[in-house]
């Protein structure tokens, strides 16, 4: 009985002996492969960078709606609040005993498209983003005062602001907003760096700044005239608003989690919501994983292509390699070892352009991981084989091995035929 | 013993008109038979009976004391690499592999060549010494096999087929893309080599006048009943 080995050298051999097309066919997999790699990689990165775009807060509390709405108006800054919690109810959880800390956050401004958001200084300390990351200042420091902004980095960016610059808040959430703050202009203090989450579209200024620019508008317009408020007129005025958009807990033991989620959600005084972020962004990220879904689909026909044009050449070949297969057969060889033989190349192209791919998509991790971070906030995995990876080389292996049944089957019916007649 | 015995042979691929139909042939062992035969006189199809690629329709196929369609296809494979060598008119090597790689070769498909190639005092050995035997020399082993002449790379098909020492050799026209200089000298090396082992020769030409070469020479177009009906 024939060795393996001898197998595999001839079918090398044979394949080398081809190298122009089969250096091609392996390319044209090594792409493919490397395309879902990749696409792989960026997802995980995607997904694990979503999952933690908020993360150290344990509990979301606002005016009860949806925890999706809730979610995207208090941490993706998308939409807005139904309804405010009111001031004493946010101390009130304060209060609570199970409770670490509290940050308030007031939405509904913006400037020049970025949300502004009232807070306070203690936002910085216990907001966290990625693998419990706090937010880092690239330039200058928390506002410590009125009328002081730190903004995101995309916010510094897009609009080229840096540290002493004065920022005019607009009234409402429009990109092009006719009704603005004039009289209150904010100075930057602070740049933060990215952190690929909506924080780096975010203008941060403190809640009495909020509420300062809001003085006389209660009636949900500019208030008119001579009355308009200066901001001088506020310097050392402690201004404390009413209500708030959202707060964000942390709790003195995760244990207890459900038990604080459950006492708010049954809030006597008003209807509250508690969402645990982690949660909350697991379902969103059902709904938007579509997009995912859609991309490693169609990574996937991409790698289908690759093996069809493996089969298709080596389909191709057979012609050609009547001979061979004749001197073989005169040699000793069944028409199975025929079979076998086409079989092992077609493993063997794919291997080579499967390991390829994994190589490709190493060095690129090496080499790009660190670009991709700062230029899309998307923390993709460093250089590392993972099981997924070696999964996918055996897959492609296995689905060209099975793809080559056709090939081989050709050339098992014309060996038959053939026999040792040696057709040129 | 016979090394071959072929009795009331017929071959066709349908249910009539027998491309090959041979009432007796008997060749004994270490003979080296001369079958002459145009084309169309059946060849193909005796080389693909004896190789045990092809079945016979009906009658009795001996090969070395082995009734051939008593066997497998697979078994009928493995037999034809342990006990067969086989050349073709032309193209017979791999061109991707090595002159020495091409000479093993069929040892890495059976092992009983491989053991007699062995016992011969290693297998590169013996492919080397066939090679010499045969009048090529170290000089042209290093050489890639598509640029070797055409009779050089005859004799390396010559030491393919006999390396391991296989009972029967079938060598089917080797000589045809050889001037005549070559093919004299050719036919003499296969034969001193087949005498040495005692290997059965069977060498099927066109050309008449090689028969003069061979203990025995028959003409296939006669002894095939078929062919003067018209077979392939």
């Amino acid at each position: 009985m024939m060795q393996l080995s001898v197998f595999f050298l001839l079918a090398l051999r044979s394949v080398l002996n081809r190298r122009t097309t089969a250096a091609l066919t392996v390319i044209s997999i090594a792409l493919s492969v490397t395309l879902f790699l990749g696409v792989e990689k960026i997802r995980e990165g995607a997904q694990s960078g979503f999952a933690n775009t908020v993360s150290g807060t344990d509990l979301i509390v606002g005016a009860r709606s949806g925890a999706i709405n809730l979610l995207l108006y208090s941490v993706f800054r998308i939409g807005d609040a139904t309804n405010n919690v009111s001031w004493e109810t946010y101390e009130d959880i304060a209060k609570r005993p199970d409770v670490a800390w509290v940050v308030p956050i007031s939405l509904g401004d913006s400037h020049r498209g970025f949300r502004v958001m009232g807070t306070q200084s203690a936002y910085f300390d216990h907001y966290k983003t990625g693998d419990q990351q706090k937010l880092k200042f690239l330039d200058g420091t928390v506002f410590t005062t009125l009328f002081e902004a730190v903004i995101g980095a995309d916010v510094a960016q897009e609009l080229n602001y840096s540290v002493g610059d004065k920022i005019v808040v607009a009234h409402g959430i429009g990109a092009v907003s006719f009704v603005k703050h004039e009289a209150m202009p904010f100075t930057v203090v602070g740049v933060l760096a990215r952190t690929g989450t909506p924080v780096d579209r975010t203008i941060h200024v403190t809640l009495s700044s909020i509420e300062a620019i809001h003085q006389g508008w209660e009636g949900g317009a500019a208030p008119r005239g001579a009355g308009t408020t200066q901001a001088e007129s506020f310097t050392g005025l402690e201004l404390q608003p009413s209500s708030i958009t959202a707060v964000f807990l942390g709790l003195t033991s995760r244990i207890g989690v459900l038990k604080v989620q459950r006492d708010l959600n049954e809030y006597a005084a008003e209807p509250l919501l508690a969402i645990i972020p982690g949660v909350a962004l697991a379902q969103l990220w059902r709904v938007i994983g579509i997009v995912e879904i859609a991309l490693t689909a169609i990574s996937i026909f991409v790698v289908l292509t690759g093996l069809f044009a493996l089969m298709t050449n080596i389909l191709t070949s057979l012609n050609e390699r009547r001979r061979e297969m004749a001197i073989l057969r005169a040699i000793g060889a069944g028409v199975r070892h025929i079979f076998l033989l086409l079989v092992t190349e077609a493993a063997l192209l794919a291997g080579a352009g499967a390991v390829s791919a994994l190589a490709l998509v190493q060095l690129v991790l090496w080499g790009a991981a660190p670009l991709i971070v700062e230029a899309t906030g998307v923390s993709v995995a460093g250089p590392g084989i993972s099981l997924f990876d070696v999964v996918t080389v055996f897959v492609v292996v296995l689905i060209a091995c099975l793809l080559s049944f056709f090939p081989a089957w050709r050339a098992y019916r014309q060996s038959l035929a053939d026999g040792l007649t040696i057709k040129v | 013993m016979s090394a071959l015995v072929l009795q009331d042979l017929a071959f066709s691929w349908g249910v009539d008109d027998p491309l090959l139909e041979i009432k007796k042939l008997v060749v004994k062992k270490g003979d080296r038979l001369f079958l002459q035969g145009a084309s169309g006189s059946g060849k193909s199809t005796l080389l693909g009976l004896l190789g045990g690629v092809l079945v016979p329709t009906s009658g009795r196929l001996t090969v070395l004391g082995q009734e051939l369609s008593n066997l497998s296809g697979g078994e009928r494979d493995r037999f034809r690499a342990d006990h067969i060598g086989i050349i073709f008119q032309m193209f017979n090597l791999l061109p991707y592999l090595s002159i020495l790689a091409n000479v093993t070769l069929p040892c890495r498909f059976s092992k009983t060549r491989m053991a007699r190639a062995m016992a011969n005092g290693g297998l590169e050995q013996e492919a080397t010494r066939l090679l010499t035997a045969l009048g090529l020399g170290d000089e042209v082993l290093a050489k890639p096999v598509m640029e070797l002449s055409v009779g050089q790379q005859q004799r390396v098909a010559a030491a393919r087929a006999l390396i391991g020492a296989p009972e029967l050799v079938v060598a089917d026209e080797p000589t045809s893309a050889l001037d005549a200089d070559r093919r004299e000298k050719f036919i003499e090396l296969l034969m001193a080599e087949c005498a040495a082992h005692g290997t059965t020769l069977i060498f099927v030409s066109h050309d008449p006048s090689l028969g003069h070469f061979f203990d025995r020479s028959l003409n296939l177009g006669e002894i095939n009943r078929s062919s003067d009906r018209g077979g392939i």
